[in-house]
């Protein structure tokens, strides 16, 4: 054995290696947390399905739906190895566990999260967190797979272009808290957001002057904008499939693979 | 030699865009992501849009490169507490790999010692975590080829027990079959703590080399970056390593040195008036102050017109003296100065064959009457170029390069390189240790 690898398996001893289903390092538990922690603040506790690193499945209600790629934070043995993005669910590559989100379960991770590794174990019943000092039991679904099939747009369903380059802090700060945000597309392009009783703000700054006198011919209202959302890779798109409208918004919160999230979209104005 | 620029220390796009211009080499911490007190992999994502913004707006339109910092030196100044130590690793090694095809080069993530908790400076805590950090990072230069030319190992050897940790981790973790460039930390403020005059890196300089000539990339070129440098005597020492170690590796492979410091920023925000330096028609000339600068000089410097008026308008303020409205208004220039400050070091090396000299040396006592005898010709032409305290600074330094060279020359020995670096070590002499 190389002298690097008998370091390498001292090393891996300060973990607790008793087949976990995975190790989560510090900045990635936490930010797993906090992540999950934000899907409760949605809509309520919910079950919660992993399958090979991937999230997919409707938040609250079948109209919002996130796909979040974990692959760099669910590694299968705490170490960087990345595991592969689960395009379909097939492969078998990354790490798959199902648990009960509550606040206050979330709550009790949230305090074991940010100096050392965790562990989550399967036992039977519940999952296990288990950190240095503590451990926290998260109960698992009812229903062990998800029994929904997703029907969301797909790329070639795109209307217009997607919209990159936002500056999120500014569009966040614009649309506050507001709970209806009017979706504007001209020629079949979102160009502008509307918070009620405000005047539009423009996505894209240098069409502002070619959108002037202009009225949008389509309208759009989203009740969940801007949902986890992150800074990094921001984009957004309409997209269109036989259920009806739906916003598409990508990005890299916490650095993770990607978080999409689809929301279908009421036709009009509330 | 190039100067790396430290981004990243304000919102003046015209000051970016007009260093960025000239250096084409930028360096950007980790540091605004790390440093919160509930830092994390969210905080990391902003700092992260920020170098990425940085890097498409100012240094990819002039084609230059960007370095990331680790940041580590939150940890230094205090930050962050030891307990989190494993969490600064997790995200410098998530950003390593997230942002891998977006950084030219990134920086180890290095923990030498704490400001703050003076009680975690134990040779014990230091080596484990470095260990940590090392052996993550390690993880992915085996998993991305590619990482390997982006990586640049950070060494630090001011204290003994610190030269002895890292050099015991580059061995044992076997990094000479993943480092292909080296990195010096450690120096912010080391001659000040030791009261040396004489340049501290050359002994660090020798042994990167030596390790790299035993390591998996020896017929690769060597790049080599001085942290944290900005002493003229030290970047005239740089300059010379360069073209000394290109001299042994001629033929095989290139080397290329560069340093950083925020300190050409700095100086001028701080109200100093400093000298103007700049190369004319291959004469070397001196104005005693920036506010001397000719127009021609101002306008290859600002990036339009509407910059130089801000520089001219400024430069009144300071004249009259009164309070600057941009601060950083100088910053450019006083780059400007320093590069062709580092360029005529350059030219001065060559003119005079100083590395020649230092090999044809037969004792410092031969080599300080060559120096003496050489640098006297430089003063007739060019007056003033090199002060007093700068000549004696460059003499002792080259002195004991004399050593490096003949060991380097004639014995290459590894018994003979530890004895030397432990003696270089010895004589800096820091007034810290690691318990």
């Amino acid at each position: 054995m190389s002298s690097f690898n008998t370091i390498l398996t001292e090393y891996q001893v300060d973990f607790d290696v008793k087949s976990p289903i995975c190790i989560l390092k510090p900045a990635r538990f936490k930010a797993f947390v906090r992540l999950m922690q934000q899907l409760v603040k949605i809509n309520g506790p919910r079950p919660i399905y992993i399958r090979n690193s991937r999230l997919i499945q409707p938040i609250g209600h079948v109209n919002f739906w996130v796909d979040i790629d974990l692959g760099n934070i669910l590694t299968r043995d705490g170490t960087t190895e990345k595991s592969p993005p689960a395009k379909d669910g097939s492969s078998d590559e990354g790490v798959s566990f199902g648990f009960q989100a509550t606040e206050s379960a979330l709550r009790e991770l949230h305090s074991m999260a940010g100096k050392m590794p965790v562990a989550i174990y399967d036992r039977g019943d519940g999952l296990a967190f288990v950190g240095a000092h503590t451990q926290a039991q998260l109960l698992k679904p009812a229903q062990p797979t998800l029994s929904l099939v997703a029907n969301l747009p797909t790329d070639k369903q795109r209307i217009g272009e997607d919209v990159s380059h936002i500056d999120l802090g500014d569009l966040k700060s614009y649309a506050a808290k507001t709970k209806f945000i009017a979706l504007l597309c001209y020629e079949g392009q979102l160009e502008q957001i509307v918070a009620r009783g405000k005047r539009p703000y423009t996505l894209y700054q240098l069409t502002s002057e070619a959108l002037k006198n202009r009225t949008p011919e389509l309208v759009f209202t989203s009740q969940g904008f801007l949902a986890l959302a992150g800074e990094l890779e921001l984009s957004l798109g309409i997209y269109r499939n036989g259920l009806g409208y739906w916003l598409k918004t990508s990005s890299r919160p916490s650095m993770i693979n990607n978080l999409t999230t689809y929301e279908r979209l009421y036709v009009g104005r509330i | 030699m190039r100067y790396v620029y430290v981004a990243g220390g304000g919102t003046d796009v015209a000051m970016d865009q007009a260093i960025t211009r000239q250096t084409q080499f930028a360096l950007y911490s980790l540091i605004n992501g790390l440093k919160q007190k509930d830092f994390g992999l969210h905080t990391l994502e902003g700092v992260t849009c920020d170098i990425r913004e940085f890097a498409g707006r100012f240094v990819a339109p002039v084609g230059g490169k960007i370095v990331t910092d680790s940041g580590g030196y939150s940890f230094i100044k205090g930050d962050i507490a030891p307990s989190k130590l494993l969490m600064l690793i997790d995200c410098y090694t998530v950003y390593l790999e997230s942002e891998i095809d977006k950084y030219d080069y990134v920086f180890s993530l290095d923990i030498p010692f704490s400001l703050k908790y003076e009680s975690f400076n134990t040779r014990k805590n230091i080596f484990h975590v470095n260990k940590k950090s090392i052996i993550e990072t390690r993880m992915l230069l085996e998993k991305y080829e590619e990482l390997r030319d982006k990586f640049y190992f950070v060494w630090h050897f001011k204290m003994p027990e610190q030269f002895a940790i890292w050099k015991h981790l580059y061995n044992t973790l076997e990094m000479e079959k993943f480092v292909r460039n080296h990195a010096v930390g450690g120096m912010v403020g080391i001659k000040k703590a030791t009261n040396i005059q004489y340049t501290p890196f050359t002994g660090m300089s020798f042994y990167i080399l030596s390790r790299h000539l035993h390591g998996n990339f020896a017929e690769d070129d060597l790049r080599i970056h001085f942290l944290g440098v900005y002493a003229p005597s030290d970047r005239f020492h740089i300059a010379f390593l360069e073209k000394l170690f290109q001299g042994y590796l001629s033929g095989v492979a290139d080397v290329l040195t560069s340093y950083d410091s925020i300190n050409p920023i700095h100086t001028v925000r701080m109200n100093a008036d400093v000298p103007l330096y700049t190369i004319c028609g291959g004469q070397f000339v001196k104005y005693p102050s920036l506010l001397d600068a000719p127009e021609e000089v101002l306008r290859s410097v600002a990036v339009d017109d509407e910059h130089v008026q801000m520089i001219l308008l400024e430069m009144d303020r300071r004249r009259n003296g009164i309070r600057l409205e941009n601060s950083a208004a100088f910053s450019p220039l006083n780059v400007y100065s320093n590069l062709q400050l580092d360029k005529f070091f350059g030219m001065i090396i060559d003119k005079y064959d100083l590395t020649g000299e230092v090999g044809k040396a037969t004792s410092p006592t031969n080599l300080n009457g060559r120096l003496t005898r050489i640098f006297d010709d430089i003063e007739k032409k060019y007056p003033k170029s090199f002060s007093l305290h700068m000549k004696k600074t460059i003499f002792l330094t080259l002195e004991r390069t004399w050593y490096w060279h003949k060991w380097f020359a004639n014995k290459r020995d590894e018994a003979t390189l530890d004895l030397y670096m432990d003696q270089t070590i010895r004589d800096i002499g820091f007034p810290a240790h690691l318990l």
